[in-house]
């Protein structure tokens, strides 16, 4: 023997860690079992090794899971489980463990529907309705199609080559499903990748359809259909800051208070606990302090204070700094069949051309202040 | 064809057969096979199938210490061994006979003898 098979016959390190590895994947049968059936391995290995004419580092012994899969089967020990399941020895033999499970599962299943009669009616019902699967496939990839290349983001293509082009993954995605026009083994294995891809996407794409057409069916309503409760007056969608109350004469009314049809207190806000609100202009209208615990915000007009320095540091209202908030103007037509107010008709006189009844009218008004 | 497949259904009967005159130990028994004309045959399995029929009592085993080496493994057909050996190889003579008729192309009318009740 030369001395290169000499040096070949040692168990090199590749042999030690492939026999470690089929041990481990073996880890499973009771110890004497294990002893019994990987006894002299390294030998055996180490010999084939020289039989091929390899050196100890160049020899392809193969995937040891894969050989302690053969091994196992020989001995007549049943198929390793889940819970032996040996990590950790590489991506080849990782997806030949995929596989094996895959077909452990399989063969599983379809014993378990043998002992159940209902599971494997409703399993068979599904399985009847495949073409609604498969038009759901053509569906998605044909949405996305058509809305990636001829634009649009709805349910349904926005252009007639949209159609087109939906249409025809629908057919192509369905004649697929009927197993025609796939004549290669690779493309059934792409079509099953595919598949994977378009389960994996179908929550989000229904997701996005829900959305849409929630869209479309609410498209004029405020948010995500939900309702939107102001916490203020609003009249029409426009916040109410303050409300101005004019006598008949058209006099303004220093405070008034007001109610609604049931008796409540009409408040400009809901949170009467609020320490003022902001209003439309940048103001800070406050409630009134008439009222106790300054819950008043159902008395108009609401005062107000200019900026955060008018409270106190705990948060109350420094009372010297609050003030009266203007009336929009100083006074308003009467009424029908009231006299006019002395200021109109003080105005009047002033043009000098008034006339003697607006006069007298004012006149007779100012007793009835 | 796969012949690995073909294999499985006859490891037992080849290992029996390897072994039928003179002892080997397990690549020596893998080598055998291979020289025989099983080139495809896995170490794995020889391996496998010798324990099995170890454990069926169809072989004997003895382990001979090697000098410098590792020590060997050797297995041997024992009587019990003897007799599945000749059961197996009758039936594969059937089956082989069998399989030989329903292949040869040059006999059709082999086929038709199922159900045939004439």
């Amino acid at each position: 023997m030369t001395p290169t098979l000499e040096t070949a016959t040692l168990p090199g390190a590749d042999v030690a860690a492939f026999a470690a590895a089929v041990r481990a994947a073996l880890a499973d049968l009771p110890p004497d079992e294990l002893d019994e059936l990987t006894d002299g391995l390294e030998a055996d290995l180490t010999e084939r090794a020289a039989d091929s004419g390899e050196t100890g580092d160049g020899a392809d012994l193969g995937d040891p899971a894969a050989y302690a899969d053969e091994l196992r089967a020989a001995a007549g020990y049943p198929p390793r489980t889940a819970r032996s399941h040996a990590g950790g020895l590489g991506i080849v033999p990782a997806l030949r463990d995929v596989r094996g499970m895959l077909r452990g599962a399989r063969e599983g299943w379809t014993a378990f529907l043998a002992r159940h009669r209902i599971l494997a009616g409703l399993v068979e019902f599904l399985v009847s309705l495949r073409p609604v699967w498969w038009v759901f496939r053509g569906w998605v990839i044909g949405i996305w199609i058509a809305n990636a290349v001829f634009g649009g983001w709805m349910p349904l293509p926005a252009t007639q080559l949209g159609w087109i082009a939906m249409l025809a993954t629908i057919v192509v995605s369905v004649m697929f499903g009927r197993g025609r026009w796939l004549p290669r083994q690779w493309m059934r294995r792409a079509l099953a990748a595919l598949n994977v891809v378009v389960i994996a996407a179908s929550p989000f794409v229904l997701g996005w359809l829900g959305n849409q057409l929630n869209n479309m069916g609410y498209a004029y309503y405020y948010g995500s259909g939900e309702t939107y409760y102001p916490e203020s007056l609003n009249l029409g969608g426009r916040q109410i800051d303050n409300i101005f109350a004019y006598d008949a004469d058209g006099t303004p009314i220093d405070q008034v208070q007001l109610f609604d049809q049931d008796g409540n207190p009409l408040n400009l806000v809901v949170d009467t606990s609020a320490p003022f609100w902001g209003t439309v202009n940048g103001e800070m209208v406050v409630p009134s302090g008439d009222v106790a615990g300054r819950a008043g915000w159902n008395v108009y007009p609401l005062a107000h204070v200019n900026d955060w320095s008018d409270f106190e540091d705990d948060g109350a209202i420094d009372p010297t700094e609050v003030s009266d908030t203007a009336f929009p103007s100083a006074s308003v037509k009467p009424l029908a069949g009231n006299p006019v107010p002395s200021t109109a008709a003080q105005g009047a006189a002033q043009e000098g051309a008034a006339s003697e009844d607006a006069t007298q009218e004012g006149a007779d008004a100012d007793p009835a202040d | 064809m796969d012949t690995t497949q073909l294999l499985k259904g006859v490891l037992d009967v080849a290992v029996l057969a390897a072994v039928q005159h003179e002892d080997g130990y397990g690549y020596d028994i893998v080598r055998r096979l291979r020289a025989a004309g099983l080139a495809d045959i896995g170490d794995a399995s020889v391996y496998g199938t010798l324990r099995r029929l170890y454990g069926a009592g169809a072989l004997s085993s003895y382990v001979v210490p090697s000098d410098g080496g590792p020590h060997r493994k050797y297995y041997g057909i024992n009587d019990q061994g003897r007799e599945m050996l000749a059961a197996q190889r009758a039936d594969w003579s059937e089956f082989a006979a069998t399989m030989t008729g329903l292949l040869d192309p040059r006999r059709p009318r082999a086929v038709r003898t199922i159900g045939d009740n004439a």
